[in-house]
């Protein structure tokens, strides 16, 4: 932290970006001067740090990019901070968020834990249109891309959609992803920095442990997150109504990692749609909310 | 059929080797990121859940037993 320059070659999924987020803010807290660079391995991952006043430079690991870092890196002349929180396994051992567990690691203490995404004038004012066609958004991701034991199954899906009506559902997401019946399908139809407006001005968002549940924490949008092979305490947001039912195998994430579930994902089955549901409309019917 | 007495002193034990695992693991999660050997917190993790939930089993049987007795001498109370 002596040194006048951070880099930081950004590690790990898209989630993991927004959930270091909140150290750069705290490292410019304790140190103003320090010029802090980030450099990322993929185009999306600049995307979700677009805009963020505490970093200076938001670049490329590319060579044709950066070919002098490139070479120091290699080079070893310079230094780069590239530690990244995954090697914990965190889901063994760890007991805190991982937003600290990342902040101890460039060690610095969070004053605001809450994630940080920076949205222009302009994005903001095309997200705030776009919801306003809908009644009652709720956005939904149902896909988790590390890991599909993270999923709760469809048919739970289509049923609490088909049991709330009145309320508009729309469903974010890579094309691929499986659609849900009765939401609205905009999937592969808008793109994250898109996606992180709707959630800012939805009534509310329902998914699973993936980029868009975090993406909650940054807006405080109240939302229903459904866990089973990772725990909320580490991947988990307050705003958030986190539905977690521990089964003997669970935490697995560390360990089986992309293999399926040998028991059926029972730890996702185990969370009833009523269950989510009735989180749905506390968190629906909460000032905060009845405001958005 | 173990006795009550028999079964509490299976879950001391227990509760020495968790204490034992958690204290391994403490010590591990204590390094360095990159010097956190993976092999070994695996390890430590599944022992760790083995001897919780050996505990869970136990203290479940100990719920089914009524007033302190064993399963035994309840049987042959009943009888």
């Amino acid at each position: 932290m002596n040194n006048k320059t951070l880099r930081v070659i950004m590690f790990g999924g898209l989630g993991d970006v927004l959930l270091t987020s909140p150290v750069f803010k705290a490292i410019k807290e304790k140190a103003p001067k320090k010029r802090i660079v980030v450099f990322c391995i993929n185009k999306k991952m600049q995307l979700i740090l677009k805009n963020n006043p505490y970093i200076n430079r938001i670049t490329s690991v590319s060579f044709w990019k950066n070919p002098i870092s490139f070479i120091r890196y290699y080079q070893n002349k310079e230094n780069f901070f590239t530690t990244f929180y995954g090697a914990m396994q965190p889901t063994l051992f760890c007991n805190k968020n991982v937003k600290e567990i990342i902040a101890d690691l460039y060690n610095v203490t969070l004053t605001d834990k809450k994630v940080q995404i920076y949205l222009s004038d302009e994005e903001d004012r095309n997200a705030q249109k776009r919801i306003a066609a809908y009644k009652n958004p709720i956005v939904m991701h149902i896909t988790s891309r590390t890991t599909s034991n993270q999923e709760w199954q469809i048919h739970n899906w289509n049923e609490l959609v088909a049991s709330m009506p009145e309320y508009t559902f729309l469903q974010v997401g890579l094309e691929d992803e499986k659609p849900v019946k009765n939401a609205v399908d905009l999937r592969g139809k808008t793109s994250i920095r898109e996606t992180f407006g709707l959630i800012k001005y939805a009534r509310s968002f329902a998914g699973v442990n993936s980029i868009y549940s975090h993406a909650t924490n940054a807006f405080d949008t109240p939302g229903v997150v459904v866990w089973g092979p990772a725990q909320p305490t580490i991947w988990g947001h307050e705003n958030n109504i986190n539905i977690y039912k521990a089964v003997r195998c669970s935490p697995c994430l560390d360990l089986i990692l992309g293999h399926p579930c040998p028991y059926d994902k029972r730890c996702m089955s185990n969370i009833s749609v009523d269950e989510v549901r009735t989180a749905l409309l506390r968190q629906l019917t909460c000032p905060s909310t009845s405001n958005r | 059929m173990r006795t009550e007495a028999d079964i509490r002193q299976r879950m001391a034990e227990i509760r020495g080797n968790l204490s034992i695992i958690e204290e391994k693991a403490k010590i591990e999660m204590a390094q360095y990121v990159g010097d956190i050997s993976i092999r070994k917190i695996h390890f430590l993790f599944q022992e760790k859940k083995v001897w919780e939930y050996a505990l869970n089993q136990l203290e479940w049987i100990l719920e089914e037993i009524p007033h302190h007795h064993s399963i035994h001498q309840a049987l042959q109370h009943e009888q």
